[in-house]
């Protein structure tokens, strides 16, 4: 026997508990969980990925990381409370990275060490003006030096400055106290830039010494 | 200079009132602390000319998925509405060899596929061996994933046909990879969007998605939702053919 025989049994499916008929909806159609789902999901999902693929720096993960967030937020959507679905499905995504994907990755990782040091200044003690070097920089480089960042600054330098989340929004997504947030970001950055100067002179678009 | 995490602060907005009045006050006069305003505005901006990725095709996958969770869940609410009683006693048919055609089918009931969890033994090598045979299941790509570990083995059968059992765990718990070396349809069972997967019923709380693959039929069964199950199967196993 297989379930399809079990269909046959049973009450009609068109009762209502009351026992009164229920009408089909002709007219007037109501918004569906997965309407509703699809529109939100739908405006967030470039951020969605493109924040999978900051932090797993794999296409294939990235898919992964981004499908299994998606069917998780299409799960627990009845729990979203209305507000900023960007931000909740970020946390979604930053979480399954965090327990799931990021402990198997290679690449650079943070130290308890690292993350104690003192914060550089990004202006100082460097060869090349800011003006000169973010006014030649294309996504690629931006996206290349970032790639170099540990996880827990990248991460935080991405939701910041990427997908523009609050520092508040920031400290739910990572599950860490809100002056971590601040001591990364400014940490992350410092990082960044020393990374895009180096970047910027291996590749020749910028000269060494260069003066004003 | 003003201290640097308060001017990376400022510049993201993230400053009460009194503090940003106050750092306002203090740049007037710190040219060192300008800079660094500077540069950090530079850099933001730098960030956030950050091309947006091309994702048509992950978007749709994505829809793919969500139809299938819709599909499973009105298949679930119509099964759990309409046949109490009836699918624990029947909870999953399996015919083996491809078809009524060629083959007569050789059907596996509950009690039958709960046969192989209290007759199986032990059998065969040791876990290190088990383990490099579960790794031909499961996608070498997903290395670094945290996929599902190896827990024990055992053989035993159902309806007399040879099966496998593999006692997994994830993240979410535990769950039995079930492996029929021959090619089997699947009856009975509600199929997903693209044909490939097979969800069913073992018991009330209990439920099991079946694939294909490589001249062998895979049963994943674990406590937890149909879409739970597929994830499983879709992320770290061998795809269907």
């Amino acid at each position: 026997m297989a379930f399809v025989a079990s269909v046959t049994l049973g009450k009609s499916p068109h009762k209502e508990s009351a026992g009164r008929l229920a009408r089909p909806v002709l007219f007037g159609k109501r918004d569906t969980k997965r309407e509703s789902f699809e529109r939100h999901a739908e405006r967030a999902f470039s951020s969605v990925f493109g924040t999978a693929l900051r932090l797993t720096r794999s296409r294939e993960e990235a898919e992964d990381l981004t499908q299994e967030a998606i069917v998780r937020a299409y799960e627990a959507f009845d729990r979203f409370d209305g507000s900023n679905f960007k931000a909740w499905i970020l946390r979604i995504v930053t979480n399954l990275y965090i327990n799931k994907y990021r402990s198997r990755q290679r690449g650079p990782q943070l130290t308890s060490l690292e993350e104690d040091n003192v914060i550089e200044p990004m202006s100082m003690e460097s060869e090349i003006p800011d003006r000169q070097l973010f006014d030649g920089l294309v996504g690629t480089e931006v996206e290349n030096a970032l790639k170099k960042l540990p996880d827990e600054f990248r991460l935080a330098v991405v939701l910041s400055d990427i997908e523009e989340m609050s520092y508040q929004e920031i400290a739910e997504a990572t599950e860490v106290p809100i002056g971590t947030v601040r001591s990364r970001i400014a940490r992350g950055r410092a990082m960044l830039r020393r990374n895009l100067e180096n970047y910027a002179l291996k590749e020749g678009f910028i000269k060494e010494g260069y003066d004003l | 200079m003003i201290e640097l995490s308060k001017l990376h602060a400022y510049v993201d907005g993230e400053l009460p009132d009194a503090e940003r009045q106050e750092v306002e006050l203090r740049l007037a006069e710190c040219k060192e602390s300008q800079a660094e305003v500077a540069s950090i505005k530079g850099l933001k901006s730098a960030l956030g000319r950050s091309s947006n990725m091309q994702c048509d095709d992950v978007w749709a996958n994505c829809k793919s998925r969500l139809d299938a969770i819709d599909r499973v869940a009105k298949s679930g609410n119509f099964i759990t509405k309409y046949s109490w009683g009836f699918v624990t006693a029947v909870a999953l048919i399996v015919l083996i060899g491809g078809g009524y055609a060629r083959q007569a089918p050789v059907s596996v009931d509950g009690s039958s596929l709960a046969g192989i969890f209290s007759s199986s033994r032990h059998t065969g090598p040791e876990k290190a061996s088990r383990n490099a045979q579960l790794d031909l299941l499961l996608r070498s790509a997903d290395r670094n994933l945290s996929r599902p570990s190896y827990i024990s083995h055992t053989s035993g059968y159902i309806n007399g046909l040879h099966a496998e059992k593999y006692d997994l765990k994830d993240a979410d718990g535990s769950l039995y990879l079930i492996v029929l070396p021959q090619t089997s349809s699947f009856e009975g069972m509600t199929p997903s969007a693209d044909g490939q997967y097979y969800y069913g019923q073992i018991e009330a709380s209990t439920n099991a998605v079946g694939w294909r693959v490589n001249g062998a039929t895979l049963i994943l069964i674990g406590s937890r939702a149909y879409s739970s199950l597929e994830n499983c199967a879709r992320l770290h196993f061998v795809r269907p053919e």
